[in-house]
C-alpha cells in the first residue's frame, strides 16, 4: 500500500487472470496482488477454474481431426457448377454440339484440379502441426504403406525419395478423395520444415495437367494431373523450393 | 473461396474445443461442429473479414448449441442442468488437490449465463469484446456474469475461506 496505483477493480482482477490487460497494466495489478493477499487468493482460484478448464480440453486441439468436419467444407462445391454442367450435357445431347463437350470438360478438369490443390493444402493446414499423429503408417515401414496405400486405392502407390532436397520421408495417411479412398505422404526436412503430397486417383477425365503453382497466405502448392492421377504437393515453402521437389516426385512416379 | 475455405479448416480444432467444452461430449461435439461449417458455409458472404473468423464462427455455435439445448427442454421436458442444482460439494472438506473433474462438474451447475462466459472466455482465448460478441451481450453484462459465475464456483468448491484472508482452501493446484 505504499505505492500508488490507479485504482484496481475486481474486473481488473478477472482481465489480469484471463490475459487481457496490457503488459504494464498487469505489472501493477501484480505489485498490487502482493499487498493484498485477499485479492491474491481471489486471482488463485480463478487460475484454478481456468486450468481445470484447459486440462480438460486443451488435447482436443492436438486429436486428429474426423476426416467428416474436413470433407464438409472441401466436398461442397460450388453451387451453380452441378446445375451448369447438367445443362451442358443437356445442350450436348440435344444439339450435338460437341465444343461444348469440350467446354463442360474443360471446366470439370478446372474444378477437379482447384479441387485438388483446396485438398492438399487443407491436409498440409490438418496434419503438418501434428506432433503425435502426423501420419498413420510411419516411414520405418514404408514398404508396408506403400503396399496398404496401393491396396486401398487400387493403384501402384509409389513413394518418391526427396533426400536430394533435404526432405526425409516422415510417414503417410489414407485420404478421402471425392468417393475413394486417397493417400498423404508427409515429408520433413532438418528444420523441421514439412510438405505432404496428396495422390488421388479418381479426378474425373485422363488429360494431363500441366503443372501449376498457386501461393495462399497459409500454406503454397503444386498441382498436377497424369493419367487419371491427380497430384497436389503443399506446404509453407516458397515457389523456389516447392516447384523442384514437385518435379522431382513427377519425376519418380508418374510416366 | 479457396483460401476462405482453407481458413476454416484451420478454425476446426478451435470449434472442436469449443463444441467439447459446451456438450461435454465427443460426438454431440463433432455433430455441433459439422452443424456449423455447414451453417458458415450457407452463409460466408455474411462474414466480414475484418470481425475475426474465430468470433463469428463461435456466435454461429454458440446459437445453434442454444438453440439445441431449448429444443430438447421443450419436446422431451428435461430437468435442465441448472434445475438439478445439487447441493454445495460437502463431505470432509479434502486438503488437497480438487480434481479438474470437480471444477467442471460445478461448471456445469452454473447458470446457463453464467457457464456460457466462464467456459467462452476460460477455454477460448477470446478477447473480452469478442467473447460479448458472440454471447450477443453487452461487455459490462459479460463482465458481470463472470464475476458472479467465478464467485460462485469459489464459494461451491470451498475456495472462499470465510474471511478470505488468504487462508487454507480446499484446492492447491490442479494437476
Amino acid at each position: 500500500m505504499t505505492k500508488n496505483f490507479s485504482a484496481v477493480t475486481t474486473d481488473d482482477l478477472h482481465a489480469y487472470v484471463d490475459g487481457q490487460l496490457s503488459t504494464s497494466r498487469a505489472a501493477e495489478i501484480e505489485a498490487y496482488l502482493r499487498d493484498h493477499p485477499a485479492a491474491a487468493d481471489e486471482v488463485e482460484s480463478y487460475r484454478i477454474i481456468n486450468a481445470a478448464l484447459r486440462a480438460e480440453y486443451d488435447d482436443v486441439l492436438n486429436e486428429p481431426i474426423p476426416t467428416r468436419l474436413v470433407s464438409t467444407i472441401l466436398d461442397r462445391r460450388p453451387r451453380f457448377v452441378l446445375p451448369v454442367a447438367a445443362a451442358l450435357v443437356g445442350m450436348v445431347f440435344g444439339a450435338g454440339l460437341t465444343w461444348i463437350v469440350q467446354q463442360a470438360n474443360l471446366s470439370t478438369e478446372r474444378v477437379a484440379m482447384a479441387e485438388l490443390a483446396e485438398k492438399s493444402t487443407a491436409a498440409y493446414l490438418v496434419y503438418a502441426p501434428e506432433e503425435l499423429h502426423p501420419v498413420e503408417v510411419f516411414a520405418d515401414q514404408s514398404d508396408h504403406l506403400s503396399a496398404w496405400l496401393s491396396k486401398r486405392m487400387k493403384t501402384p502407390i509409389r513413394i518418391p525419395r526427396l533426400a536430394d532436397l533435404g526432405f526425409e520421408l516422415v510417414g503417410g495417411r489414407l485420404m478421402v478423395g471425392d468417393f475413394r479412398p486417397a493417400a498423404l505422404l508427409m515429408y520433413q526436412n532438418g528444420q523441421g520444415q514439412r510438405m505432404v503430397l496428396y495422390v488421388r486417383n479418381d479426378l474425373p477425365g485422363k488429360d494431363p495437367a500441366v503443372m501449376r503453382y498457386q501461393g495462399a497466405n497459409e500454406a503454397n502448392v503444386v498441382t498436377w494431373a497424369s493419367d487419371g492421377m491427380g497430384y497436389g504437393l503443399a506446404g509453407a515453402l516458397a515457389e523456389k523450393d516447392l516447384l523442384p521437389a514437385a518435379q522431382l516426385v513427377r519425376a519418380q512416379i508418374s510416366f | 473461396m479457396f483460401r476462405n475455405r482453407t481458413k476454416l479448416v484451420a478454425e476446426i480444432p478451435h470449434l472442436r474445443r469449443y463444441a467439447r467444452s459446451l456438450t461435454r461430449d465427443q460426438h454431440a461435439a463433432d455433430d455441433l461442429v459439422q452443424n456449423c461449417l455447414e451453417r458458415a458455409l450457407n452463409r460466408f458472404h455474411q462474414w466480414q473479414p475484418g470481425r475475426g473468423l474465430r468470433p463469428w464462427l463461435f456466435t454461429i455455435m454458440h446459437n445453434l448449441f442454444i438453440d439445441a439445448h431449448r429444443r430438447a427442454r421443450h419436446s422431451r421436458d428435461i430437468l435442465s442442468l441448472e434445475d438439478l442444482h445439487a447441493p454445495p460439494a460437502q463431505g470432509a472438506p479434502q486438503e488437497h488437490h480438487l480434481a479438474a473433474r470437480t471444477v467442471l462438474q460445478e461448471i456445469d451447475l452454473l447458470p446457463q449465463e453464467q457457464r456460457d462466459v466462464v467456459l467462452l472466455v476460460g477455454v477460448n482465448e477470446l478477447s473480452y469484446a469478442e467473447a460479448a460478441m458472440v454471447l450477443g451481450i453487452p461487455q459490462g453484462t459479460l463482465m458481470s456474469r463472470l464475476h458472479r459465475g467465478r464467485a460462485k464456483l469459489r464459494e461451491r468448491l470451498g475456495m472462499a475461506s470465510p474471511g478470505s484472508d488468504g487462508r487454507p482452501s480446499r484446492i492447491h493446484r490442479v494437476k
